[in-house]
């Protein structure tokens, strides 16, 4: 097996989106936000001589797991916040409640809307996307009682526009608590290596691509630790095992959304309300899904058999792309530069 | 048991050769037989059992589990518990057990048992005499030997003098016979021999060839004196031996003289005292090469002797100092060279010693003498310590893998941190000592196996240079070593397939008050170890995968 992990490693100090320093502006434009939609509904509430609805928010997503990761030449950066009113779901409409948030922050950039599953409010330079946040919308009467989301838009049909039953802080705590100390690390490279994977070998828009929470979700499932005899981290390892473990657990379901049913990989949510979070993906997608698994399995089996690290990370590079550093040839000669006594700690 | 009478233990017999405090006689009916029983309490009871004797040892008759003056053995001390707050109930069970026993031997359920304690019986005899037993108590008759001195017998197979300390005495030729498996030997009774009769029993169990055998043997020693030795089978317990010599043999026709004087056999042949060891009799014939002899090497040559294999080359260069005193398992008497040490304490302990070939060298200069002796073993164990010697043993061997045998490297980690065994070219499997340092990186070397972070100095020195070590206690030594003959033993008897790396791990706290560093692999769990002992083999390795 090539010594690889090193590669990996680099790979991943290349393609991790830092918490404290890329993110800064995020976290900076997230609290601008918050505050200016603080701000909006007050302002909107006083006008209709309303009292305004509280609320409080929280990080979520790959922020609040710490596996994001930088934007591939395609995307651009995010940051998912939840933000939670104190009311009650009976007398509140879910797509009401996010036209208030849409209205208090509406003027706020040159880009806001509303989606199915948030309200999104982007960053633009000379018209491009720098960065997005994303806000999920939740109603809950007081602490302690469950969460709901607002799904649907003005012009969704009535049957999604719905609170659904949701969890946020249940899933924050099964990602979180699913590993600890060094393994915690593992499995965090591991997602970010699959989501970079994802980036580069699915096209961003639509629902070709597999979410995040999915293969955030997978590799809970199924990213078992692996340290090689040395007891280092074997990164490729780890990464070939989430793959064949995915790729094995596909099975033949019925799928909604092509109400027909197909080879499919179906990964529930572990809170409420449990449901496949592929289940947007079409039979055809999956198709594609699988079949890029079935490669990048492949190329993690070939990697790992090849003698010169430098072969195994050109093949890597084809599935992770050009972040994926390749080393140069290596070459006996290379050692001149260690020494050649050295300490020994054996004796018998 | 009817009519119970409390025993005057000041006046009665067993009792004071017990040194019981009281005991009880009664009547009882054992299987239609009437007798009289006795229980007597020791001194210590209830942390001891009651004794149970009869009036006659064959008061109920000759029954096995009675002694000569009528003990009922009804258990075995070693395998029972006394429950010490129920001391009437230790009585009531005693006294069960041995009407049990009884009843047994009267319905004769339990007559194989006289075959277990044959020896009981046979030593019972008037004139018995000792003997020293190497002999191996197989199905082979044959010729043995023995030799006298102070009325003790030693009897040999091996025409060398048995024991080289009475040589002036000369060495005498003795006769083996097995008997047939299918003839159960009956033990003689207390203090009386086989009769004429019973003797003629014998010898026509026996087939031709024996009788012919025994025949000649008996008319050439006619006059003369003479030793033979029976073997027979027991039940589950092996075979048992029994010696019947004649100070001046008679001339007899078709029988086994009577007038024997019977001899009382004690095994110290390595077969059985093996056995009663744990040992293998199919490593006896296995040939292994040890090179180093220091403190891991040394716990090694006597693990696989008590093992069973006999046939070692010792190869050490090194002289024992006074510094080895208490990490050696020979300690130190004298600046010896190590590997004459061994040898000698082998002789001194175990009688084996002809078996065992010295090479006071070098492996490096051994090898150039005469390669030949160091790889027509059938293991060679690599307890040297050095690893730049082993990396260059290693590669010797790889360059021509079908000549040698398996090769065992065992090595310490230094203080107490672990201890290694790496077994290489076994069974054409891959994996080898290359391996664990050359990894086709472009790191310098290290041995990855080991518990600390490469290239730290651990040596330490109390007088200069000449005197550098590193720290590991005996323990340690003791320790790896066992898991090194474990796995020496598994790869004779055929058990290990292919090269693992074994290892064990210790306690990190004196590495880590010395400011030292712990490898990852030391985070390992010795399950994880365990499970990944092959996995450190490197497919591209420059000397096992060519």
């Amino acid at each position: 097996m090539a010594e690889i992990q090193k590669y990996f490693e680099q790979f991943h100090g290349i393609i991790k989106l830092n918490r404290f320093d890329e993110n800064a502006e995020l976290r900076e434009k997230r609290d601008i936000v918050t505050d200016k939609l603080r701000a909006g509904l007050k302002k909107q509430f006083e006008d209709k001589d309303e009292s305004c609805p509280k609320f409080d928010w929280f990080n979520q997503g790959s922020y609040e797991y710490d596996t994001g990761i930088q934007p591939s030449l395609k995307g651009d950066f995010d940051i998912d916040v939840g933000i939670r009113f104190h009311l009650d779901k009976n007398k509140n409409k879910p797509v009401e409640v996010k036209e208030w948030v849409y209205e208090a922050l509406r003027n706020h950039t040159n880009k806001v809307e509303v989606c199915r599953p948030c309200v999104t409010v982007f960053y633009q330079k000379n018209n491009e996307s720098l960065y997005h946040v994303d806000l999920a919308i939740y109603c809950q009467i007081e602490s302690s009682c469950p969460n709901y989301l607002a799904l649907g838009k003005s012009g969704s049909k009535p049957e999604n526009k719905v609170w659904e039953d949701a969890d946020p802080d249940g899933l924050k705590n099964y990602i979180k608590d699913r590993f600890s100390e060094d393994d915690k690390l593992q499995f965090k490279r591991v997602v970010r290596y699959i989501k970079r994977w994802r980036d580069v070998n699915f096209p961003s828009d639509g629902q070709a691509a597999p979410i995040s929470i999915g293969l955030t979700l997978a590799a809970c499932n199924w990213g078992i630790p692996k340290k090689n005899w040395e007891g280092k981290y074997n990164d490729c390892e780890a990464l070939l095992n989430l793959t064949e473990s995915m790729i094995s657990s596909f099975s033949y379901r019925y799928s909604e959304a092509d109400q027909s049913s197909a080879n499919r990989l179906e990964i529930k949510l572990p809170v409420k309300p449990y449901q496949d979070v592929f289940k947007r993906m079409s039979n055809k997608q999956m198709e594609t899904f699988k079949d890029k698994l079935l490669l990048l399995k492949n190329a993690l089996q070939e990697a790992k058999t090849i003698a010169d690290p430098h072969d195994a990370c050109k093949i890597l590079k084809k599935y992770f792309g050009d972040d994926f550093p390749v080393p140069s040839k290596t070459q006996a000669a290379q050692k001149t530069n260690s020494p050649g006594i050295l300490n020994s700690g054996d004796s018998a | 048991m009817l009519s119970p009478e409390l025993i005057d233990t000041t006046h009665d017999k067993i009792a004071n050769v017990i040194h019981a405090k009281s005991g009880i006689r009664g009547h009882v009916t054992i299987a239609g037989l009437h007798g009289n029983i006795s229980i007597y309490l020791p001194t210590d009871f209830p942390a001891s059992k009651p004794v149970v004797c009869l009036d006659k040892y064959d008061s109920f008759g000759f029954v096995p589990h009675v002694d000569m003056k009528g003990e009922v053995c009804f258990c075995h001390s070693d395998n029972i518990l006394l429950d010490r707050y129920n001391p009437e109930g230790i009585v009531q069970s005693a006294l069960t057990m041995a009407m049990q026993t009884i009843e047994k031997g009267i319905k004769g359920e339990n007559t194989d048992d006289f075959l277990k304690e044959f020896d009981h019986y046979w030593i019972s005899q008037n004139h018995i005499r000792r003997a020293i037993s190497l002999i191996d108590i197989n199905s082979h008759p044959r010729n043995i030997y023995y030799q006298e001195d102070n009325g003790l017998l030693y009897v040999s197979d091996s025409n060398v003098a048995v024991n080289k300390a009475i040589k002036p005495k000369p060495l005498l030729s003795g006769l083996y016979l097995p008997l047939n498996d299918s003839f159960t030997v009956s033990p003689p009774r207390f203090n009386t021999s086989w009769e004429a009769s019973y003797l003629k029993t014998l010898y026509n169990s026996l087939n031709h060839n024996k009788q012919k055998k025994l025949r000649k043997y008996l008319s050439e020693k006619a006059g003369k004196e003479s030793l033979l030795v029976f073997s027979f089978s027991r039940p589950s317990e092996g075979k048992g031996s029994l010696g019947i010599y004649y100070k001046n043999t008679p001339v007899v026709k078709d029988t086994i003289p009577s007038c024997y004087t019977p001899v009382s056999l004690e095994r110290e042949d390595p077969q059985h005292l093996l056995a009663r060891g744990g040992g293998h009799k199919s490593l006896q014939g296995k040939k292994v090469a040890l090179i180093g002899c220091g403190a891991v090497g040394g716990h090694i040559a006597f693990e696989l002797l008590r093992c069973g294999i006999h046939q070692l080359l010792l190869v050490d260069h090194d002289k024992l100092c006074c510094e080895n005193r208490y990490r050696h398992v020979c300690g130190h008497a004298s600046d010896d060279y190590k590997v004459d040490v061994i040898k000698r304490e082998i002789a001194a302990k175990y009688k084996i010693s002809e078996k065992i070939i010295v090479e006071k060298a070098r492996v490096q200069d051994a090898l150039k003498k005469k390669p030949e002796i160091i790889t027509n073993n059938d293991l060679i164990i690599v307890a040297i310590g050095d690893p730049t010697t082993s990396l260059w043993l290693n590669e010797k061997v790889f360059n021509e893998r079908k000549k040698w045998p398996p090769v065992l490297y065992t090595w310490l980690d230094p203080l107490s941190i672990g201890g290694h065994a790496l077994l290489t070219n076994n069974k054409g499997s891959k994996g080898c000592f290359e391996c664990l340092f050359y990894r086709g990186t472009d790191e310098a070397p290290y041995n990855r196996a080991s518990f600390v972070m490469p290239n730290q100095n651990f040596t330490k020195s109390l007088a200069g240079c000449a005197s550098m070590f590193i720290p590991y206690s005996s323990m340690d030594a003791l320790r790896t070593a066992e898991m090194a003959s474990r796995l020496a033993i598994d790869t004779l008897l055929g058990k290990e397939h292919h090269s693992p790396l074994l290892s064990w791990k210790g306690d990190s706290t004196e590495i880590r008050d010395n400011g030292f560093l712990l490898s990852s692999r030391y985070n390992l769990s010795q399950d994880a170890l365990f499970d990944s002992r092959y996995e450190y083999r490197f497919e591209h390795c420059r000397i096992c995968s060519k």
